[in-house]
């Protein structure tokens, strides 16, 4: 009895065995393995980014958040390098090679795989405290090819890291003729605040002892961060368990610059309208358009004062007059038995004190700014007490640290040097040998 | 029966082997994808001078697989893998060739190194130059500042880079051949694990016994500290180090009445012994070796963008 039941059950197995692998008749879903298919599907992208003759246009949005807007990179790429130009360069056509590899990792991708001074840029880490610190811009350098356009003008990726949808565009001219044609649009952007009033439809409020018809008129205001993230803010009146009251609104549009405007990364809705982008060509009537709604913006012009202190300036050696530099060339010699070196790597100001990087260390000021008219200001700068700032490297030297307080203190001038308002020179009334020139853009230290 | 049973397994070998053979068709065609990409001159250079002669991996493009998944990291860029390469060569692989032989280099040293191009950053404020996994690879961090590293000096390019080098390698011989338990006992209540980074272990670690403040973590990173500082400075620097050592620390360790300098001496006869016995190595004569490379390279001697074959 047990010789029939292994006799029935190995007959058994290789009946299924027989039957049920290999199944010939069963029509492939593919005709190639994938392996195959995968290895095709990169050559034809390769061949694709290769063929176009003037290379590629990346909208960029580093920032799974996209907090720090969208930006623009060319590349051309050959069999092994890709060459990148970028819209941060000073010059249009600087450009950088470096290699890239197509692989499949998540799926097929790009690796830009040796480090680019653009391209890797919203990428690289620092030791800096944060945007920029130990978890850089959250950018990418890995991208997923989600798919190639059947016109083979388009290819969709998406940020291996960020999650972020981003687009290769097939260039119609030459990289840095494109740049040029992108950097005079956005220096049509000259202003950094708007607003536009709504009046909202009649609402019927129903309070416990009352209840009335209400006309809302609502302003929406617009403060654009790099001319390119938009965070609008507005207050409502609504009724909140059982009160009529103003209720706060926030929301956020990451914007990318390309030749018709500024494309938002996704449209944003405020009160019923909804804005794709923005056009930074003033109408006729000093408005500004939107794309994808009929509202106009109205511009906030602000005075030097004003803009001193919005927002935060970074202040660099060389943008010190030259008396300044004089002094902080004694310091340097002064601590050079203490530091490798003494540079301002990085100052940034803010409204009411400002940061000083020393090779790598921090050190801090307070700043009183007094408006005295709309383009002059008194500056009272000190020296803050390391210890109240944790700087404790600096115990036993902090006489470098008032480098700045002496000569930096008095009646200033300010004059903005261009139409942004970006870069401003303050330059002290008693003695007009001591100025600044203090930009919203960090400048390199030397 | 028996009979049916042996009919029965060969009939299901007959279906196991022969089974699918159209496979034969996917084996005959090439399964290459464009990952691999096509060797350029450096990748000619590292495969005449670290794959065939040493069976090493010198990683220089970027592989997500590769990284540290607990750090932001970017790749290296090629000019200065190239140089990196040179001076790992010059200044390490060729230095245990010297000071031992080959074979013991190809054995030991690790089998792949991964270069990124920044250090690794984390939330605390410090960052890490460098990591050794399972005995067999190194992550050189940092090799975008490589240039600005090596215009302040030898110290720097040894405190950023080769240091980093010989300590990790440390570590490897270690997983090979353990280092006597005395060694983590000489001042062993005076680790702190994270805490070497703040105050007050940022200072006075000398006088505490540690040759470095990192050194102040764990005794396994006080092993490696000491070996990687000894090899890489010279005997007058490392004497400055010891006058500087030779107090008393006053705290409520069970060695609060011994110098930094008698407890760093107690742990650098235990290193010295340990090369000599485990490897037949004399820990002066890596130290002379080092010293005179290092002496090269500064005085411009190698060239480091060299990918000559």
């Amino acid at each position: 009895m047990k010789k029939i039941k292994i006799f029935t059950g190995l007959s058994l197995l290789t009946f299924a065995l027989a039957f049920s692998s290999c199944l010939k008749d069963q029509e492939d879903l593919f005709e190639e393995s994938a392996t195959k298919r995968l290895t095709t599907y990169l050559s034809d992208v390769q061949s694709t980014l290769i063929g176009a003759e003037y290379g590629w246009k990346l909208s960029y949005f580093p920032d799974r958040e996209q907090s720090y807007g969208g930006y623009n990179y060319t590349l051309r790429f050959s069999t092994d390098n890709v060459t990148a130009q970028w819209e941060l360069s000073d010059e249009s056509s600087e450009s950088v090679t470096s290699t890239y590899k197509l692989c499949n990792e998540d799926g097929p991708c790009i690796l830009f795989d040796t480090y680019n001074d653009f391209l890797h840029y919203f990428a690289t880490p620092s030791g800096d405290s944060g945007p920029g610190g130990y978890e850089a811009y959250d950018g990418d350098f890995m991208f997923i090819v989600m798919g190639i356009e059947d016109d083979g003008k388009t290819i969709r990726l998406k940020g291996a890291r960020s999650g972020n949808e981003m687009y290769l565009y097939k260039l119609e001219e030459p990289a840095s003729s494109y740049l040029d044609k992108l950097a005079n649009v956005e220096d049509t952007m000259i202003f950094r605040k708007f607003n536009y009033s709504k009046v909202l439809p009649v609402q019927h409020i129903v309070l416990p002892d009352t209840a009335f018809d209400y006309i809302d008129t609502v302003t929406v205001k617009i403060n654009v961060t790099d001319y390119r993230v938009f965070d609008f803010s507005y207050s409502k009146m609504e009724v909140v368990e059982n009160r009529f009251e103003a209720v706060e609104y926030e929301a956020m549009a990451s914007g990318i610059y390309d030749l018709d405007g500024i494309h938002f990364y996704q449209p944003v809705e405020i009160m019923g309208d909804t804005f794709e982008g923005f056009n930074p060509v003033c109408n006729a009537d000093s408005t500004y358009s939107v794309f994808g709604s009929d509202v106009v913006w109205n511009f906030i012009r602000l005075t030097p004062y004003e803009e001193l202190i919005d927002g935060e300036w970074y202040l660099s050696y060389k943008n010190l007059s030259p008396s300044l530099q004089a002094d902080w060339t004694i310091a340097k010699n002064e601590f050079n038995n203490t530091f490798n070196s003494l540079s301002i790597d990085n100052c940034i100001m803010s409204a009411n004190e400002f940061d000083v990087v020393f090779s790598g260390y921090l050190t801090r000021y307070s700043m009183e700014i007094t408006k005295i008219a709309d383009n002059e200001v008194a500056l009272e700068i000190t020296g803050i007490d390391p210890e109240d700032v944790n700087a404790e490297f600096i115990e036993g030297y902090c006489s470098h640290y008032r480098l700045l307080t002496n000569p930096g203190n008095g009646t200033y001038k300010m004059k903005a040097l261009n139409k942004r308002q970006s870069e401003m020179l303050l330059v002290n009334q008693k003695d007009p040998s001591i100025y600044y020139i203090i930009s919203r853009k960090q400048v390199n230290a030397f | 029966m028996k009979h049916y049973i042996i009919s029965t397994l060969s009939l299901l070998a007959l279906f196991s082997f022969s089974a699918c053979d159209d496979d034969n068709a996917i084996q005959s065609e090439s399964i290459i994808t464009v990952d691999g990409y096509t060797q350029n001159a450096f990748d000619k250079w590292l495969e005449k001078n670290y794959v065939l002669p040493y069976n090493i991996e010198f990683k220089y493009r970027y592989e997500e697989i590769e990284a540290d998944y607990n750090h932001y990291t970017v790749p290296a860029g090629l000019y200065s893998s190239i140089k990196m390469a040179n001076l790992i060569k010059y200044l390490c692989i060729e230095t245990y060739n010297e000071v031992a032989n080959v074979e013991f280099t190809r054995s030991y040293f690790p089998k792949e190194f991964f270069m990124i191009g920044e250090f690794e950053y984390q939330n605390n404020g410090t960052m890490v130059l460098g990591t050794a996994e399972g005995g067999r690879k190194i992550i050189m961090a940092g090799l975008n500042n490589l240039d600005y590293i090596m215009e302040s000096g030898m110290d720097d390019l040894n405190e950023y880079y080769i240091k980093t080098i010989h300590h990790e390698f440390t570590h490897i011989m270690n997983q090979v051949v353990s280092y006597p338990t005395d060694f983590q006992n000489i001042n062993g209540d005076r680790f702190v694990n994270d805490s070497w980074n703040n105050p007050p272990y940022k200072s006075d670690y000398l006088k505490r016994g540690f040759i470095t403040s990192y050194a102040q973590k764990e005794h396994r990173e006080d092993f490696a500290e000491m070996l990687s500082v000894y090899v890489t400075h010279d005997s007058v620097w490392w004497e400055k180090q010891m006058v500087e050592a030779d107090e008393k620390y006053a705290d409520n360790s069970k060695v609060k009445d011994m110098t930094g300098r008698e407890l760093i001496e107690m742990k650098l006869k235990i290193v010295r012994e340990y090369l000599l016995e485990s490897f037949n190595i004399d820990i002066d004569d890596i130290r002379r070796s080092v010293m005179r490379r290092q002496e090269d390279v500064e005085n411009g001697l190698v060239n480091l963008t060299n990918i000559d074959l």
